[in-house]
């Protein structure tokens, strides 16, 4: 039986993969790019907007355009169309892209919230001020409009939304930029600096007393 | 030794294979990703028997007990000042993300924000879990969602691609599943018996330990830079001679 040599050791970075020569344009100052996720091919990104851990940004056979304070949460996955259907994916402004979910091929215009493990699918296009619900499937070709929850799979209009919900999108798309600017920073630290702070976060450990409000597991080496 | 000195070795070899990879900003070739990656002064507890996979992310106040495991892909992210437990020999499956609350928001029902994933836990893979609380003895289906708020109770169990809602509650020895989350049927005696959760655990934990002696604690990534680095340092030796 022959067995695999384990030879690569070294990981290539995926963080920005050209694709036939193009490269992913990222606006300059307040993007945040996780080191795990992927930006792949023809995508544009804004400014103050945030790609998160372990997820993917493919816009290889079409483009991809992402908005200014855009989040694209953790583990989601944002594809494109060419060979069944000819769509690029546009992304607005202040759209929170929940964890998991999945656009492909579709347009999110400014303003949206798509759930945690939703799916956008081919030439669906979500209008401004609405909300996707966790786990919804946005079957290809429907059009959510403005104002509205739509949840179920495939997705159905659930009810409009209230004046406080649609005013709570934008704060979804505030917070996410305001973890991802401290991610950013935590993530452009050099090896050096990240081994001096990890030292300084064991001697403080070693030191201080325990938080009261959380008791530790009683084989924690404190 | 720099990047940049590293990179003139490896660019060279890329070019010569015929490859050509051009990325975009600094000379970044190899991947800056930190399994465990501390975020705001708390670093990520762990124990020796924990697994976590090197394209994991661990990040924050994260409590992982004795051998739990956090398998690939996975994103386990308690940067929002709420801190996130996963108990003992519980694991989180492939491409899970589990994260809390924004930082400042708080829950209807009044409890903390946290995440707590109890003892002898299986969460599937792909799934996302916000700041809820998952009991002991939970066998969780793939891709399921969990939002914020909700319970699931001791001894129960999740069908593949259930969502639940936020502030959802699954009882105690029930089976629950589809979008949003039903009620299908009470669970069996035979798959309620404690023990069957903890040999699935403990299974998953055996796998686990042999994924985890792959990798050196340290990772393997300096064996490689030190031998780069003599390649270079005699190579410039030679021009110099």
């Amino acid at each position: 039986m022959e067995v695999a040599k384990y030879s690569e050791k070294l990981v290539p970075s995926t963080r920005f993969v050209a694709v036939d020569g193009v490269a992913p344009r990222v606006a300059e100052y307040g993007t945040f790019v996780a080191p795990s996720a992927s930006v792949i091919g023809d995508v544009t990104i804004g400014r103050n907007s945030s790609i998160w851990y372990g997820s993917t940004v493919r816009g290889d056979v079409n483009t991809v355009s992402i908005g200014e304070r855009t989040a694209i949460m953790d583990r989601a996955v944002i594809h494109v169309a060419k060979i069944q259907g000819d769509s690029p994916t546009n992304i607005g402004n202040n759209v929170t892209v929940g964890a998991g979910a999945l656009i492909h091929a579709a347009t999110v215009k400014d303003l949206c919230v798509i759930g945690e493990s939703a799916q956008v699918l081919d030439g669906a296009l979500v209008e401004s001020n609405s909300i996707v619900d966790v786990g919804a499937v946005v079957t290809p070709g429907t059009v959510v409009p403005g104002g509205e929850l739509w949840a179920g799979a495939p997705a159905k209009k659930v009810r409009e939304l209230t004046a406080e919900e649609i005013a709570s999108i934008p704060q979804k798309a505030r917070d996410a930029l305001e973890l991802a600017s401290m991610h950013a920073v935590e993530n452009s630290k050099d090896y050096a600096q990240v081994q001096e702070e990890e030292d300084w976060i064991d001697f403080l450990e070693d030191t201080q007393e325990d938080d009261p409000h959380r008791t530790p597991p009683p084989w924690h080496n404190r | 030794m720099s990047q940049q000195g590293i990179s003139k070795v490896v660019g060279q070899a890329l070019r010569e294979t015929g490859t050509r990879l051009r990325q975009l900003g600094a000379d970044e070739i190899f991947t800056r990703h930190r399994p465990r990656m501390f975020f705001n002064g708390k670093m990520p507890w762990k124990t020796n028997d924990t697994f976590i996979a090197p394209n994991a992310s661990v990040i924050g106040d994260v409590t992982n007990w004795d051998r739990s495991s956090v398998w690939y892909d996975a994103v386990v992210r308690a940067d929002s000042t709420y801190p996130i437990e996963i108990g003992y020999c519980s694991s989180i499956g492939e491409g899970s993300v589990v994260s809390t609350l924004p930082a400042g928001q708080t829950l209807k029902t009044g409890f903390a924000p946290e995440t707590f994933i109890g003892h002898y836990v299986t969460v599937g893979a792909g799934c996302v879990l916000k700041s809820c609380r998952i009991d002991d003895l939970v066998e969780i289906g793939d891709k399921c969602t969990i939002m914020e708020g909700a319970i699931v109770e001791n001894n129960t169990k999740l069908e593949p691609g259930t969502v639940v809602p936020a502030y959802g509650r699954i009882p105690k020895g029930q089976l629950w599943g589809g979008n949003p989350a039903k009620y299908v049927r009470e669970l069996t005696e035979s798959e309620t018996d404690i023990n069957r959760y903890k040999n699935n655990c403990k299974a998953i934990h055996a796998v686990a330990y042999d994924h985890m002696v792959e990798f050196l604690p340290v990772g393997s990534t300096y064996m490689q830079l030190e031998e780069l680095e003599e390649e270079a340092a005699a190579a410039e030796a030679k021009k110099a001679a």
